[in-house]
This record gives structure tokens, C-alpha cells and sequence, in this order.
């Protein structure tokens, strides 16, 4: 689906060296996968997500969606089609007073009919479960319905993968569940391809693959089991380890007989309490 | 004592189709020095109540006394504001001026303070988040970091010494270091100043750790208040009213309920490692 080669992109800032964001990345990302990023600020996750749908070329290095490159102008709007991007702040990229109308702008930018607009726009709001809310104003609901419209109107482009870059950092709890549920039901049932960018630890722990980065590079990367069992090295970036899989680390240390990589209380309970 | 609300209730846009009652009944009294962590859903109410505690808002029905003062219509707002110094949500937004220093300045300049004293005031205020003054003083705000950005805008509140500090989601979108950083630096300012401190917070694993009293909010309600441990016990109520429950006390209740002899007020990671290697030892000792 998507293929990293050798990627690399620098920010200038003033007369002062410039700051490698991006530094010589190598990846594919897969059809279908749920792909968590994780990172502290400053890490480059943010510069790696707009490289994914050609926001951003690469200063070195080439990034391919579904076989053509993004910074082939011919295929640049194609690409950003496919793959399309979410953002922190649901209020940002909400523009019209009409949840339906917020939903058809992308579709009718493309100059679609009339009536494909319409079933569009009624489809991306089932599919973040917000159909009864079509005729709200945007402004009047709450942070987690917000990013889900948000995610309907790109998914009103037909995108293939979704990039979503911190998408519940400003969300309370109930609004974080509501995102997570909704992505990962996009991912599980209709096989949207999702590169998810967070810090919350606990929200990786149901992805196919966690990429930690650190400086502009990919520091760790496995299934979330092979990534949070490596609590030293997590730590000296500064990320923290799940909560229920550092309690079976330092019960293992007590002499209880449990893995390193325990990372859901559901495992910890059968665990301990067959 | 700091703060007393009595029967304080709120209600915006009193008699027009979009009247909603945001306070209802609410009675509460924070002592001096207390650290306090707000506790509510977006909505609950949590928010329309400390402004009523710089005068930002006043009552619709009840009163609210802050450090003596009545908060109501025509009561001296500047005396009240340099009392009480409210952080606002991503305080980062308000940024505006062309250097740390001057930022930080802002409300000691229109409180009229002496010129000579403002920049060692401005040190002592950055000195207290962990901005090193010499460094940063003539820097753009602009081009320093998100927490650092946050912890100069907090400094600007600091800088007024005010008696109670409220911060409304201080960490919301840090990243787990700053957040830690930034609890840290509050935890410590509390210490060495004895203010009040209120944090309002969605997530009580964040503020659980430092504080004397949690008080959840509810649909413009105290729902519950007290100790950290006596709040956590009532885990599963809370998830239902929209708050987040911390893994560690979901893995409590999970071992309770399966008839575990496990306590259900744990607090954090020691206390949850204790916790389950004495249940293991009474567990074999009574087979």
C-alpha cells in the first residue's frame, strides 16, 4: 500500500542548523494493517504522516502509494485521495455549520454528481455511526463526535488508508473510546488500511505493528508485544510502558511466574487468577 | 479558608430556548493549601465552576467566597484576579508578545507594578516551571516547544503570586514526559508557596498522585468527593458517568469480582505489586 524508501526531510529554523525530522526511513506499510506510531514530541511522527500523503515530499528518498510516487505531480491529488489525513484538532478541519455539508466538501470538490454525493456523504456518516446527527451544527457537538465527523468526510473521499495524527490528544476519555472503537472497526471489518500516531501507550496495544521513533528514526518496531516488553529501552526515550505490562514485569521480579509482555487486564487476570 | 460555595448554581442564557442549567445546588468548601483534583466529563460543569472562582463568572442563585471576598456584581475584579490566578485550557493560545520575557511581564505591567521589580519577578515565575531565565528571556515563545510554550504561559499566571492557582487540563495533549515535567513543577510550586491548587483533569491516574481531595462532577453536580483511595473504589460508577477508570483499579475489580480478596482503593504501581504479592501469600498459606 504504502513504501517508504530511504526517506529523509529537514525543517530550517532561522540561521541555525537545520533540524532532521525525518532521518533516511524505510518502511511498507501493508494493505489492511493497523499501524500504531508512537513517540515523544519532537520524535518526527507528525513530519512522517504528511510525508505519507505527499502534504510533504521527501528532501531524499521516495515515498510510493499504491505504485506511484508523491511527488509526481501527476499523481499528487490521486494520492491524497487514497490516503487521507486526521488531525488533533477536530475544530481546525470542520468548516461548514451543517454536519452533512462538512461531510460533502470533499466529495464535491472532486466535482462528483449530485446524487454520488449524496450517498456518500450518507454512507462515511454510518460508518462513524453519526447518521442521526447529519442536520447538527458541528460546533455544537462534543470533541469525540467532532473527530468523527472529521473522519467521515475523509472517508467520503473513498481514501484507502487513514493517517490520523494524534487524533484523541484533545478528547476526554468517552471521546477517545469513541474514536479508537470507530477507527478500529474501520480497520477490523471493512479492512481500512490505518497508521494511527499517538502517545497514549495503551492505545497501541491493539495494533497489527507499534513503530517507536526517536530523532527522526524508527527506534523499535514488532508486534506491541515484542515492542513493550523492552521496557529499558522505551524508557530511555522517555515513552512509558503500558501500566498492566510494567506490573507484570515487576510482579515477575517478585517471583510470579508471568511473561514480560502481558498487556491488557483481561490477560492479567487470567493469569494470575485462571 | 479559600473558597466556599454555598448552594451555587449557574444557568446560561437564562430564559431563551438555549437555557441550560451548567451548576446545580453545588456547596463546597476548599481550606487553604489544599491541593484539589476536579474530576469531571466534558459538560459536567467543572469548568463554569472555577470561573466562578476569579469572578470570570458570577452566581445565578447561591454565593461563592473566595479568600474572604464575595464573589458578585461590582466587587473589586482586579484584587480578586490577583488572588486567584486561572490557567486556561492550552494557555499556549494566548501567547502573544515578542519575547518570553515580555510575555511573561504582561499582567504584572497592567497590575502596575513597579518596573524595577518585574524582572526578578518574571525569573522567579520562570525559574518555578523550569525555564531557565538567561536562556530564554529574549527568545520568541513562538519557537519554543509545545510544553515549554505551555510552561511559559503558566509562568505569566505565577508571575501575579497568586494565593490560589487553578489550572483547567494543564497536560492536556503534552506528551508523557512534559506532563510529568509539568506535574512535577506544580507539585513542587505548591510545596514551596503553600498556595491552593486546583487541577481539573478528565483522567484521575494523572492528578490521583498529588492531591489531598478528588471531587468528581456530574451533569453540574458534586457526584462525589475524597481521598484518591476512597474515589478509586468506586471505580465502575465512575466509568459510567464518562471517566476514565486507571488499568490498575480495572484489574482489581476484575480479580474482586472473581472472588478475589484484593483491595480496591490501590493508587498506583506499588501499591497494586504489594497489593497482589500479599494476596499470593495468604492465598498459600490458607490451602
Amino acid at each position: 500500500m504504502i513504501r517508504l524508501e530511504a526517506v529523509s526531510y529537514s525543517y530550517q529554523s532561522g540561521e541555525e542548523q537545520a533540524i532532521k525530522a525525518v532521518d533516511n526511513i524505510s518502511m511498507t506499510i501493508e494493505k489492511g494493517e493497523f499501524v500504531a506510531i508512537i513517540g515523544h514530541n519532537g520524535s518526527g511522527k507528525s513530519t512522517l504522516a504528511k510525508l505519507l500523503n505527499g502534504l510533504l515530499l521527501p528532501q531524499a528518498g521516495q515515498v510510493w502509494v499504491g505504485g506511484k510516487a508523491t511527488d509526481d505531480p501527476e499523481a499528487n491529488w490521486q494520492i491524497r485521495q487514497q490516503v487521507g489525513l486526521v488531525f488533533q484538532n477536530p475544530d481546525n478541519q470542520l468548516i461548514a455549520t451543517i454536519v452533512e455539508e462538512d461531510v460533502a466538501f470533499g466529495p464535491e470538490n472532486l466535482g462528483l454528481p449530485s446524487g454520488e454525493i449524496v450517498a456518500r456523504v450518507q454512507e462515511s456518516l454510518a460508518q462513524v455511526g453519526m447518521s442521526e446527527f447529519r442536520q447538527h451544527a458541528p460546533h455544537l457537538l462534543s470533541g469525540g463526535q467532532k473527530q468523527r465527523i472529521a473522519i467521515a468526510g475523509i472517508l467520503a473521499m473513498r481514501p484507502q488508508c487513514l493517517v490520523l495524527d494524534e487524533p484523541t490528544a484533545m478528547l476526554d476519555p468517552q471521546g477517545r473510546r469513541e474514536v479508537m472503537d470507530t477507527v478500529r472497526r474501520l480497520n477490523s471489518e471493512e479492512g481500512m488500511t490505518v497508521v494511527w500516531i499517538t502517545h497514549h501507550m495503551d492505545e497501541a496495544v491493539s495494533a497489527h505493528r507499534v513503530m517507536v521513533m526517536d530523532q527522526g528514526r524508527v527506534a523499535i518496531q514488532g508486534s506491541p508485544r515484542e515492542v513493550f516488553r523492552q521496557t529499558e529501552l522505551l524508557e530511555s526515550l522517555d515513552l512509558d510502558v503500558p501500566v498492566i505490562t510494567r506490573l507484570g514485569q515487576l510482579l515477575a521480579r517478585d517471583g510470579f511466574d508471568l511473561p514480560p509482555d502481558v498487556l491488557t487486564v483481561e490477560e492479567m487476570v487470567n493469569l494470575l487468577c485462571p | 479558608m479559600s473558597i466556599i460555595a454555598t448552594n451555587l448554581t449557574h444557568i446560561y442564557s437564562p430564559d431563551t430556548p438555549w437555557t441550560a442549567k451548567a451548576l446545580d445546588d453545588v456547596s463546597l468548601e476548599i481550606q487553604d493549601g489544599e491541593i484539589i483534583g476536579l474530576i469531571g466529563h466534558t459538560g459536567s460543569g467543572k469548568s463554569t465552576l472555577i470561573q466562578h472562582f476569579n469572578g470570570l463568572l458570577k452566581p445565578t442563585a447561591g454565593s461563592v467566597q473566595v479568600q474572604g471576598i464575595k464573589v458578585e456584581k461590582g466587587i473589586n475584579l482586579r484584587r480578586l484576579r490577583q488572588m486567584v490566578g486561572l490557567v486556561f485550557q492550552y494557555p499556549e493560545h494566548q501567547l502573544f508578545e515578542e519575547t518570553v520575557a515580555i510575555d511573561v511581564a504582561f499582567g504584572l505591567k497592567n497590575a502596575g507594578l513597579p518596573r524595577e521589580e518585574i524582572p526578578e519577578r518574571v525569573e522567579h515565575a520562570l525559574g518555578a516551571v523550569g525555564i531557565d531565565y538567561e536562556t530564554f528571556k529574549d527568545r520568541s515563545p513562538f519557537e519554543l516547544s509545545g510544553g515549554q510554550m505551555r510552561r511559559v504561559a503558566i509562568a505569566g499566571v505565577l508571575a501575579m503570586e497568586p494565593e490560589v492557582l487553578i489550572l483547567d487540563e494543564p497536560t492536556a495533549g503534552l506528551d508523557p514526559q512534559s506532563r510529568n515535567d509539568l506535574l512535577g513543577h506544580l507539585r513542587r510550586i505548591q510545596q514551596e508557596r503553600g498556595i491552593t491548587l486546583i487541577i481539573v483533569s478528565h483522567s484521575m491516574d494523572e492528578v490521583a498522585a498529588m492531591v489531598n481531595r478528588i471531587i468528581v462532577m456530574d451533569k453540574g453536580k458534586i457526584y462525589a468527593q475524597g481521598h484518591p483511595g476512597e474515589i478509586f473504589r468506586h471505580g465502575q460508577e465512575l466509568r459510567q458517568i464518562g471517566l476514565d477508570v486507571p488499568p490498575l483499579t480495572q484489574l482489581m475489580f476484575a480479580l474482586r469480582a472473581k472472588g478475589q480478596d484484593l483491595p480496591a482503593d490501590i493508587l498506583n504501581l506499588e501499591e497494586a505489586r504489594a497489593a497482589i504479592g500479599k494476596w499470593r501469600k495468604g492465598g498459600q498459606a490458607s490451602v
